[in-house]
């Protein structure tokens, strides 16, 4: 079963000079986001069919300016390779609590995005603005993916320890799909965080399920993006634990990279954990294929 | 003599289904920004031989993007009709005030970029990120045009009535050329200006003593550039005091637009200002000239 990644990044050159000239992450080995055609290659390493590509147009956190323009123009340009989610920052236009927000976000609903994200502006979960961009999520029936920020992250929506600001969100908005991901989302699968630790990678035993496991029990419109090393880490720090929330969560949790770059990540481990899980019978062939495949195109294929 | 304008947007679209899908602002015949060839026959009609492309970066008050790379592809199409500016926001990659922003000026510098702007970020002139931003477009030598907003308003550096903040910046930064931009700033060409009108296209006789006239006597850094409607209403609500100031500050202001849609703009009527002042003996030959064009290409060599 080929895999759907539900978290990817990308980047196009319309000539050689433009990718002469790409800017990359400071300080890295010429690292950017990777072309379509280099994620087609990953794509076949990895049994991925077709991924969800997410941009975000906030300044916060980023080596390079994605838009939804160039993000609609690689999707026309693959339509076998992508789907594709919408940016939209709370500060656009009246940068104020009541800009109409949908009026954006059925634009490009319109141009087939099938969802907003990856939301990573820097503001608490419960700012006016980002409260205003939950209510028309809402109103538009489109989810939104998230990547939660710490006091000390580059870019993501604040939160405390406790997701207590992401609870508050999941109560008020019933009907909106929110899709989590990032370190601090994913660190609290576990109960034993410090604050020093959300923004990692915690590792060893799960003695207490955490606030992740809590939020997902207790709001059915909490879904999660196992993609980049903060989803492999969580899934797979405690084999058992990992697969029976898998388990448990089947038809709320997606397959996903997180590709950023040509480099070729830890994380990418994450399809053999799924493989094994169902060869050694530790994870079931609905769960597997849902988590996989299904639970994506549910979202995607509306 | 044909002009340059020192502030103009734009966006490429390569076919019709690009033009089609962009999305527009959601106000009545505000559209979105002009292609080149719909900013052609406007520059014809103004007498502009070449604008600076500004990109757009940050999100705040703006219902679409303009990146560097999409700006840049512009200017390398257009190659006779543009030079460019690129951007950078303070919150960039470390989000922190020690994030090299340097290396992503550079870049683009190596690229041509001939300055940074137009910064609308909505962080204060002393946020120390946006300090590091002005910390590192003096190392550069990169000029930087920027937008100041109020506390109400949704996109600019911030300042306060009066602008104490951007006289700091003046003092702190003093081989960086800011050139200044946006109503909030050019209210402040009048001494009356308040709270409630700063944000305002302000008419009528300007009060001696503002803060935009004085800030420019004190600090040789400090440049302007006369787009927008802010612009024209600034220098040619007083007619006397705006021939005044244009002699006065000749080396220091750039004519410019600030066309963000193809449509019909009072601010048009700035080229007709500085024509009839020239044709009147109210403007100096040398003023006019510098005004309209060589202080550009100065800066822009």
């Amino acid at each position: 079963m080929k895999k759907i990644d539900i978290h990817v990044h990308s980047r196009i050159y319309l000539t050689e000079e433009e990718e002469k000239s790409a800017i990359f992450r400071p300080g890295t080995e010429k690292l950017t986001y990777a072309t379509p055609e280099q994620i087609r290659t990953l794509y076949d390493d990895l049994g991925i069919e077709k991924g969800v590509l997410l941009l975000s147009e906030a300044p916060e956190g980023m080596h390079y300016t994605s838009t939804n323009q160039e993000a609609m123009r690689i999707v026309r340009k693959y339509p076998d390779l992508f789907y594709w989610f919408c940016s939209i920052d709370p500060r656009c236009e009246t940068n104020r609590y009541d800009t109409d927000l949908s009026y954006y976000i059925n634009h490009f609903k319109k141009y087939g995005a099938k969802g907003i994200g990856e939301v990573t502006v820097k503001l608490p979960f419960l700012e006016e603005r980002m409260q205003n961009l939950f209510r028309h999520a809402e109103i538009c029936d489109m989810p939104v993916l998230f990547h939660i920020g710490t006091d000390n992250s580059s870019y993501g929506i604040y939160d405390v320890m406790g997701l207590k600001q992401l609870e508050e969100t999941l109560l008020r908005f019933p009907n909106l799909i929110l899709i989590g991901h990032s370190q601090p989302f994913w660190a609290e699968i576990g109960s034993d965080l410090t604050e020093k630790d959300r923004d990692g990678y915690p590792t060893g035993p799960i003695k207490k399920a955490g606030r992740v496991v809590q939020l997902m029990r207790k709001y059915n419109n909490l879904h999660a993006d196992l993609s980049a090393n903060s989803g492999y880490n969580a899934v797979t720090r405690d084999p058992d634990f990992g697969y029976a929330f898998l388990e448990e969560f089947q038809d709320r949790i997606y397959y996903g990279t997180d590709i950023c770059s040509t480099r070729r990540e830890k994380s990418f481990k994450l399809a053999e954990f799924l493989d094994q899980g169902l060869e050694k019978n530790k994870l079931s062939n609905s769960a597997y294929s849902k988590i996989c495949r299904t639970n994506a195109l549910r979202l995607l294929e509306r | 003599m044909k002009r340059i304008d020192m502030h103009i947007h734009s966006v490429m679209h390569y076919d019709e289904f690009e033009k089609q899908s962009d999305i527009l602002r959601p106000y009545p015949n505000t559209g979105t920004f002009a292609t080149p060839e719909e900013l052609k026959p406007i520059y014809e009609r103004l007498g502009i031989e070449k604008g600076v492309l500004l990109p757009i970066v940050s999100m705040e008050g703006q219902h679409r993007m303009m990146s560097n790379e999409e700006i840049y592809r512009i200017a390398c199409a257009y190659p006779d009709m543009f030079y460019w500016y690129c951007n950078a926001d303070p919150r960039w990659y470390s989000n922190s005030e020690d994030t090299d922003l340097g290396f992503f000026l550079e870049h683009y510098k190596k690229l041509g970029a001939k300055g940074i702007g137009e910064v609308t970020s909505k962080l204060a002139f002393d946020d120390p990120k946006m300090r590091n931003l002005f910390y590192h477009a003096q190392k550069l030598r990169m000029p930087l045009l920027f937008h100041i907003g109020s506390e109400k308003e949704p996109y600019g550096i911030f300042d306060m009535l009066g602008l104490p903040l951007l006289e700091k910046t003046l003092f702190d930064f003093p081989d960086l050329i800011f050139i200044g931009h946006s109503a909030s700033f050019w209210s402040h060409i009048s001494k009356d200006v308040t709270e409630e009108t700063r944000s305002s296209y302000n008419k009528g006789p300007v009060t001696e003593g503002g803060r935009i006239p004085k800030l420019m006597r004190m600090y040789p850094n400090l440049l302007a550039d006369i787009s927008a409607n802010s612009g024209y209403y600034a220098i040619t609500r007083d007619p006397d005091f705006g021939y005044a100031f244009l002699e006065e500050f000749q080396d220091r202001l750039f004519y410019g637009t600030d066309i963000c849609a193809p449509r019909e703009y009072v601010f048009y009527n700035m080229i007709n200002f500085l024509d009839d002042g020239y044709k009147n003996n109210r403007l100096s030959k040398a003023a006019y000239e510098k005004i309209n064009r060589l202080n550009a290409e100065y800066i822009l060599k």
